[in-house]
């Protein structure tokens, strides 16, 4: 029976040779049976996440108890791991840890006025390893060296024509 | 096959068959049993908010206020001059909130284009572009419904046409649609990108008994042209009014406002230029191709938009836009590639079931008229 949950790149990934499991009742490539020392890459789309977008999206996230950032394009960690994105003034995007429940706990909720839920149904990817500025310079126009890992920023940019989230931190690109 | 951003399978390759008969097949399986095809492509736009009724009804041409809960409309949007650029099908799933599509080359121009509309009206309702978080597939055919039927509890004796339900779908939840782009009884089954895998391999499997088959574009085209439906980009153009088209069914005049409105109380006091029409060509005949023209007198007096062969009707079909003094006539000529002529009889659109008697029950559903 084909899982209710597919990752985008399932089909890709089964030329990978590694050991599955399922997470959050997707199919995931758990363990590379090979070691790839300069750069890894990992499919995290099997993570629950949800948006809102609104004016009143914020302030209603703060009264669910989420501590949301200030500002548009950065980011800030869920209490049990994972992320609240800021992606603009009026929208968010919400990504559990492997062991928070955020996501789901607020799509449950009925909302008030001026908020609006998000279906999101991303391709989500972590890079890390020494090369990933050698690779983010051969593929997308960003020059990642030269933000501040303490601003916590979030890109909205191209990568190979696709629009995608990014927040990078030290050897560690987070894409959505 | 590409379609705008996207790769659609054109139709099913099958060894031993040529590629008409592969389409000949797939349309005949959505005529005679059901056909399942991927619709995702299209855009899915979502409008939320106390005042989401007002902001359609000031985009699209359509009426929307009145539109009820669970119940689903035709879309036509125009530009500023009145030209049409997108249509689709707009979805009450609740008071304050529309679900919609748009056509598959405008989805990103088209949420760009309200997103502005939106900052610049100031409603008090807010945009989502889910093209690429939900999926659709298209199950089609009279046995359509008892194929979903082994997938679903939804009461589907009581979902009529032009329905929209919220309901699971093989453990997926799902917002359905009862449309019928293709002319016949179908559901247009829309649910999170990453289960369209999982609920098209259970319908195909329901389906193994009804012999279900998938269809591709050129089989969609052909069932659509038979119905009639247009393609907006292809049976329109860079001019191309409601009036023109055959749409002014669809574009409410005593509206307060919508965005062409004004540019059409112009146009509309003036005469005709062109008019849409439907035309047949003996089988027997070489068909001319999409875009050859229509001579007249030695004149260009007109052009074809679609043509294909219908294996429903047995004979070449198509819609070409023609002067209004020839579409009073009985027939005209078209001029093909290599410049010889054939003779098009008009016949009135829809080619196929022009009573829309297949999206009624059996029990009360005649012959169809061809």
């Amino acid at each position: 029976m084909t899982p209710i949950r597919l990752s985008p790149i399932f089909d890709r990934l089964q030329s990978v040779k590694g050991n599955w499991r399922e997470i959050n009742g997707m199919p995931c490539l758990a363990k590379t049976e090979h070691d790839y020392p300069t750069l890894r890459m990992a499919d995290l789309s099997c993570l629950t996440r949800c948006g809102f977008k609104g004016a009143g999206a914020a302030e209603w996230l703060r009264d669910q108890g989420l501590s949301v950032p200030d500002r548009p394009n950065s980011w800030k960690s869920l209490p049990e791991g994972g992320l609240i994105v800021r992606l603009g003034l009026s929208e968010l995007l919400i990504e559990d840890s492997l062991k928070s429940d955020v996501s789901a706990r607020l799509i449950c909720q009925s909302v008030p006025a001026k908020v609006y839920p998000v279906l999101r149904q991303d391709l989500a990817i972590a890079l890390c390893g020494e090369a990933i500025d050698e690779l983010m310079r051969q593929t997308c126009n960003v020059n990642f060296g030269a933000l501040l890992l303490a601003e916590s920023p979030v890109i909205l940019t191209s990568m190979i024509g696709v629009f995608r989230h990014g927040d990078p931190r030290r050897n560690l690109s987070h894409l959505v | 096959m590409r379609s705008g951003l996207w790769q659609r399978p054109e139709y099913y390759a099958r060894s031993g068959l040529s590629r008409e008969e592969c389409i000949r097949l797939e349309a005949e399986a959505v005529r005679d049993r059901v056909g399942l095809i991927d619709v995702s492509t299209l855009g899915k736009l979502e409008v939320r908010g106390a005042d989401a009724a007002e902001f359609l009804e000031r985009v699209y041409t359509g009426r929307y206020a009145n539109l009820k809960v669970g119940m689903s409309r035709y879309a036509l949007m125009l530009d500023e001059s009145g030209v049409i650029i997108d249509d689709g099908v707009i979805a009450r799933l609740g008071v304050e909130h529309f679900y919609f599509t748009t056509t598959t080359a405008n989805a990103a121009n088209i949420y760009r284009e309200l997103s502005r509309l939106n900052t610049m009206w100031q409603l008090d309702c807010g945009i989502v572009n889910l093209t690429g978080a939900r999926s659709s597939l298209n199950l089609a055919g009279s046995a359509a419904r008892s194929v979903l039927a082994k997938l679903t509890d939804l009461d589907l004796s009581a979902f009529p046409y032009l329905g929209v339900r919220e309901a699971i779908v093989a453990e997926i939840p799902a917002i359905l649609m009862r449309v019928g782009f293709v002319g016949e009884w179908g559901y247009e089954i829309h649910v999170a990108a990453e289960s369209t895998p999982a609920l098209w391999d259970a319908l195909m499997e329901a389906g193994q008994t009804e012999g279900i088959r998938p269809f591709g574009v050129e089989a969609q085209r052909l069932l659509r042209l038979e119905k009639g439906h247009l393609i907006i980009g292809q049976d329109t153009d860079g001019l191309t009014t409601p009036r023109e088209a055959g749409l002014g069914w669809a574009v409410k005049m005593d509206k307060p406002f919508f965005i062409g409105q004004r540019s059409l109380q112009i146009v509309d006091r003036k005469p005709l230029k062109q008019k849409l029409v439907g035309f047949s060509i003996s089988r027997t005949e070489t068909p001319p191709q999409e875009c050859n023209l229509v001579i007249d007198n030695d004149e260009i007096a007109g052009r074809a938009t679609s043509i294909a062969f219908s294996p429903t009707l047995n004979r070449h079909i198509g819609l070409a836009y023609v002067t209004p003094e020839i579409a009073d006539r009985n027939s005209f000529s078209i001029r093909r590639s290599n410049g010889s002529m054939v003779a098009a009889t008009i016949t009135p659109i829809p080619f196929y079931d022009p009573e829309n008697l297949r999206q009624k029950e059996a029990s009360v559903r005649e012959e169809v008229k061809v």
